[in-house]
C-alpha cells in the first residue's frame, strides 16, 4: 500500500456566501492546490460533493470545477454521503492512491443552502434521513438527534448545562478561527436563555445552516515530496463503517454503532492507541452529538463526556482538546465540505497557523465525520510529518 | 444455500404499509422466521440474524415511548402541526415503529415509558396519542 498525504487544504469563511456553489468549489480547489506545491496538471482525479446541489439546480459537479482548474481532462465523480460526504470522497481519494491507481487527487466539498427560506432548509436537512419510515411520520433532523439526546440524558442524567459547556466552549474556539460561521463567545446564560429548537435541544446546541466550501489535495509522497511547500500531514487511518438506518429499527438510542466501529478500524489501522491522540475534529451538528462522539469512540466511558467537557478536560488548554476549530457548531456546517473543512483545521494546526486555538505540539490528530444520525461514519487519523 | 435461492420479494411495499395504517386501521410489519426479530421498516434481509426469510405480520396498535423529541421547528409537510411530539414507539409485541403525537406540545405532555396507541387520522404519518 502507498502512503497518502495531505500536501494542501483551504477553505473559505462559512456562513452566508454569496454566488453560487460551483464559485467557491473552484476558488478553494486552486487555493489547496497552490498551497500543497503541486499543479493542477499533477491531479489525477477529483472528487466532488455537493449532498443539496440540486437546490441550485445543479448537479455533475466534477466537470465544472475541473474545466475552472483548466484540467477538464481529468476523471470525476460526486461522492454523497449526507454530512460525511466529503470525508467519504477523502476516503476514496486515500483509496485510489494507497492502491496505486494515481499519485494526486483533490477533494473539495461544497454547498450553497441560505438561498432557501428555513423551511426548505429544515425540509433539505431531513432528507438524511428515513423519509418514508422517519421524516413521514414528524421527525425532522434536529428532532431525530433530540431524540437521541432525551434517551441519553434520561438513561445517563445528561444535562443542559453539560451540553451548553460545549457550545460555549466551541463558540470560544470558534471566535479565533477566522473561517468560523460565529466569531463570538457566547456565556451559558445565552445557551440556556435560548429558545428551544426540539426539545431538548436548543438553538445553541444546533450548528447553523451555513454556506461554505472546502478542498483537500492528497498526495503519494514517493511521487511529490520534493514538491511540497506545507508540513503535510499522513493519513495513517481512513475507515468507513455504517449504523442501521433509521433510529427506531437501533437497539441503543444513546450510541451512534458506526462512530465506533470507524473508530476502532482506525485506532487499528494506524497501529495507535486512544492516548496518542493529541486533539479531535469530531462531528458536532448538535452537542449531544460531540458527547456521543467522545464516548462512542472510546474516549470517555459512556454518560462521562458531558461531564468532562464541563470540566473543561475538551476545551483547547484541557486534557484531550475536541474541536479546536469551533467544530460544526460554531465553525459552520455547510454539510458535504465539513469533512474536508476537518481536514482543513488539522493542516492550521500542523502548520502553526491555529493562533489562539493551537493544540501545542500536536502530532497525531483524529477527524470523525457522521453521516446523518450516524447510517454512516468516516474517521481518519492524521500525524503531523 | 445462497442468496440469490433465498432471496424473497418484499411482504409490502411502502405504498402498501402506509394504506395499511391509513385506510385499514393495521400497522404491519415484517418478522424474521428464524430469530423472531420484527422490524416495520423496509427490509429483505433480517439485521439480526442476517436470515431472508421474512414474513410480513400484523403489529400491535399500542405501545409505550422509548424516546421523544418537541418539534417547533418542522419540516414543509408538518407546518400547521407545530409544535409536536415525534416518538420512537415500542409496540407491545416488539417492533418499534416512528410516530407523532400532535397532542403533545411541550415535554410537560410527555416522558419516556409512557403508554400510547395509534389514532386513526386524515394527517400525514402515524399518529399516536397517549393512554389516559
Amino acid at each position: 500500500m502507498e502512503e497518502v498525504w495531505v500536501a494542501g487544504a483551504a477553505m473559505n469563511r462559512f456562513g452566508k456566501v454569496p454566488g453560487m456553489g460551483r464559485e467557491m468549489a473552484a476558488n478553494v480547489s486552486l487555493e489547496a492546490i497552490e498551497k500543497s506545491g503541486i499543479s493542477p496538471k499533477d491531479i489525477g482525479y477529483t472528487f466532488i460533493s455537493n449532498a443539496f446541489g440540486i437546490s441550485e439546480r445543479q448537479a455533475h459537479l466534477g466537470p465544472l470545477i475541473n474545466t475552472s482548474l483548466g484540467i477538464p481532462e481529468v476523471p470525476s465523480a460526486t461522492i454523497e454521503s449526507a454530512c460525511s460526504s466529503s470525508s467519504a470522497a477523502l476516503h476514496e481519494a486515500f483509496v485510489h492512491i494507497a492502491g496505486g491507481f494515481i499519485d494526486a487527487a483533490l477533494v473539495v466539498g461544497v454547498e450553497k443552502l441560505s438561498h432557501l427560506e428555513t423551511l426548505a432548509a429544515t425540509s433539505y436537512f431531513a432528507m438524511g434521513a428515513d423519509y418514508a419510515f422517519e421524516s413521514k411520520n414528524g421527525a425532522t433532523f434536529p428532532g431525530l438527534y433530540a431524540t437521541l439526546a432525551t434517551a441519553h440524558m434520561k438513561k445517563y442524567g445528561t444535562k443542559h448545562e453539560e451540553l451548553g459547556a460545549i457550545a460555549v466552549k466551541n463558540h470560544v474556539n470558534a471566535s479565533s478561527n477566522p473561517h468560523a460561521h460565529f466569531q463570538k463567545p457566547i456565556s451559558m446564560e445565552t445557551y440556556l436563555n435560548s429558545p428551544m429548537v426540539s426539545f431538548p435541544l436548543k438553538l445553541y446546541d444546533c450548528c447553523p445552516f451555513s454556506d461554505g466550501a472546502a478542498a483537500v489535495v492528497v498526495v503519494n509522497p514517493a511521487k511529490f515530496k520534493k514538491d511540497l511547500k506545507e508540513v503535510p500531514a499522513a493519513i495513517r487511518a481512513s475507515a468507513r463503517a455504517g449504523s442501521i438506518a433509521a433510529l427506531q429499527d437501533r437497539t441503543d438510542l444513546t450510541a451512534i454503532p458506526a462512530s465506533r466501529l470507524a473508530a476502532d478500524k482506525a485506532l487499528h489501522q494506524a497501529k495507535v492507541e486512544h492516548k496518542d491522540i493529541d486533539f479531535m475534529e469530531v462531528h458536532d451538528c448538535f452537542t449531544i452529538a460531540e458527547v456521543l462522539a467522545m464516548e462512542d469512540m472510546g474516549f470517555f466511558a459512556k454518560g462521562t463526556a458531558g461531564k468532562a467537557a464541563a470540566e473543561g478536560q475538551t476545551r483547547v488548554d484541557g486534557k484531550l482538546p475536541v474541536n479546536p476549530s469551533g467544530g460544526l457548531k460554531a465553525k459552520g456546517h455547510p454539510v458535504s465540505a465539513t469533512g474536508a473543512a476537518q481536514i482543513v483545521e488539522v493542516m492550521e494546526q500542523f502548520n502553526g497557523r491555529a493562533g489562539k486555538r493551537e493544540v501545542k505540539g500536536a502530532e497525531y490528530a483524529l477527524a470523525h465525520n457522521v453521516g446523518a444520525t450516524g447510517g454512516s461514519c468516516s474517521v481518519h487519523i492524521l500525524q503531523r510529518v | 444455500m445462497t442468496m440469490s435461492e433465498t432471496a424473497v420479494k418484499p411482504q409490502y411495499t411502502i405504498n402498501e404499509f402506509e394504506h395499511a395504517y391509513q385506510e385499514d386501521g393495521k400497522i404491519i410489519g415484517q418478522e424474521c422466521t428464524s430469530c423472531h426479530h420484527r422490524m416495520a421498516t423496509q427490509i429483505l434481509v433480517c439485521v439480526k440474524c442476517g436470515s431472508s426469510k421474512l414474513a410480513s405480520v400484523q403489529l400491535a396498535t399500542e405501545g409505550v415511548v422509548r424516546s421523544f423529541s418537541i418539534q417547533n421547528v418542522p419540516s414543509d409537510e408538518f407546518i400547521n402541526d407545530a409544535p409536536y411530539a415525534y416518538a420512537l414507539v415500542q409496540l407491545s409485541d416488539g417492533a418499534v415503529v416512528s410516530g407523532w403525537l400532535p397532542e403533545a406540545k411541550s415535554e410537560k405532555d410527555i416522558e419516556i415509558g409512557d403508554k400510547v396507541q395509534w389514532k386513526k387520522s386524515y394527517k400525514v404519518g402515524m399518529i399516536f396519542e397517549k393512554v389516559k
